[in-house]
């Protein structure tokens, strides 16, 4: 089940908010999903999981929900469009080596909000951690790339890690869990307040 | 180790970045270094870790990372100095009843922050306290790092579990990997 952002709030030109259970895909392979958890995750293990900055409901009405201009790439009007070939983040690599500030000037300073909204106790979550500051960013690329969903839509995609505890594990099947409900916030600072 | 801050996310004038492990200090006293976590820390009680908002590996060239503009002690330009007495940040006694103190940046300050070890199986921090910071200038001793450099300094409460106290110290000491976020948004926007 994918994920895809809601409205923006209240009209926010920087915030995206996506809401739902994640759920594990259901055929193994490259995730080409908002939301969906790779399969082959395993308890206390980082697993990415990627949302596209945009409605992928319908790739043919695309509904890119920030605009251009919060993406510094696109500003001024006049500048090349952005390229597919690599990762941004305020961390690259990911730990557990020490990364530093990598890439586009809108990846560097994505800020990522997340938590579980599951009915589990917090003595038995389903997540034990989500690595909110360790986010990466790469814009969407062809099949095959590796890139994004692999949508060949140019949007931009961020990556979270997630750490699910055995009990989220069981959660994600496909086939027997309810998912694992979560809220996650994107924000893309305008480059002016960065 | 101390954990200096990486460069500015994209030029950022607001931010700083620590990322590395935090370490048990070697000799007990004042911490003095950026990130190492005073001796005698014990799980599940509150442990206060300061970090300044500057690269302190080399005082006689002190890079201040972020500008002098978004303390707003230096907003206008002609305003004093900041003095070096003052404790400030958004809970001026925390944890309890705490209100914000001090200067203007200091109860701006906002901090996010978790564990970035590469399993969550055993966790070494059970908590941080992001909304409790405390700020202060760095001056002599007891304040900040205690190096007099006037740069700001931010307190972060730490609460380690049983497992982190073993990395943090002991015969081989692996560490506390963390990440932590200081940002200090500028006065007109806070």
């Amino acid at each position: 089940m994918a994920i895809q952002p809601n409205a923006r709030l209240a009209g926010s030109e920087h915030i995206l908010r996506f809401q739902g259970a994640l759920i594990a895909q259901a055929s193994p392979g490259v995730q080409t999903v908002n939301g969906e958890v790779p399969q082959g995750a395993v308890a206390n293990s980082r697993v990415f999981v990627k949302f596209a900055l945009a409605d992928m409901t319908n790739l043919s009405n695309l509904l890119r929900r920030l605009p251009p201009g919060v993406f510094d790439n696109d500003v001024p009007a006049s500048a090349p469009r952005p390229n597919n070939g690599g990762f941004s983040g305020p961390s690259f690599p990911p730990p557990p080596l020490v990364g530093v500030p990598t890439g586009k000037t809108f990846g560097q300073n994505i800020r990522v909000r997340a938590q579980e909204v599951s009915g589990a106790p917090p003595s038995a979550p389903l997540i034990a951690r989500i690595d909110e500051l360790l986010p990466l960013v790469e814009i969407d690329g062809a099949p095959g790339s590796g890139l994004g969903l692999e949508q060949n839509t140019g949007v931009p995609v961020v990556q979270v890690g997630f750490y699910f505890t055995a009990a989220g594990i069981l959660a994600l099947d496909p086939e027997e869990g309810r998912g694992v409900p979560i809220v996650l916030q994107v924000e893309v600072p305008h480059t002016i307040i960065r | 180790m101390a954990i200096q801050p990486s460069i500015r996310l994209a030029g950022s004038e607001h931010i700083l970045r620590f990322e590395g492990v935090l370490l048990t200090q070697a000799t007990a006293g004042d911490q003095t270094v950026n990130g190492e976590v005073p001796q005698g820390a014990v799980a599940d009680a509150p442990t206060l870790i300061k970090f300044a908002l500057a690269d302190m590996t080399d005082l006689s060239d002190l890079r201040r990372r972020l500008p002098a503009g978004v303390f707003d002690n230096d907003v206008p330009a002609s305003a004093s100095r900041p003095n070096n007495t003052v404790v400030g940040g958004p809970s001026g006694s925390p944890p309890s009843s705490g209100v914000p103190a001090g200067k203007t940046w200091m109860q701006n300050v906002r901090v996010r922050a978790h564990e970035s070890s590469v399993s969550t199986a055993s966790p070494l921090i059970a908590r941080i306290d992001e909304l409790l910071p405390v700020a202060e200038l760095d001056g002599l001793a007891g304040l900040g790092l205690s190096q007099n450099t006037g740069v700001p300094v931010v307190g972060i409460t730490f609460y380690f579990t049983a497992a982190g106290i073993s990395a943090l110290g002991g015969a081989q000491p692996v560490g506390v990997p963390v990440v932590i976020e200081v940002e200090i948004p500028h006065t007109i926007e806070r």
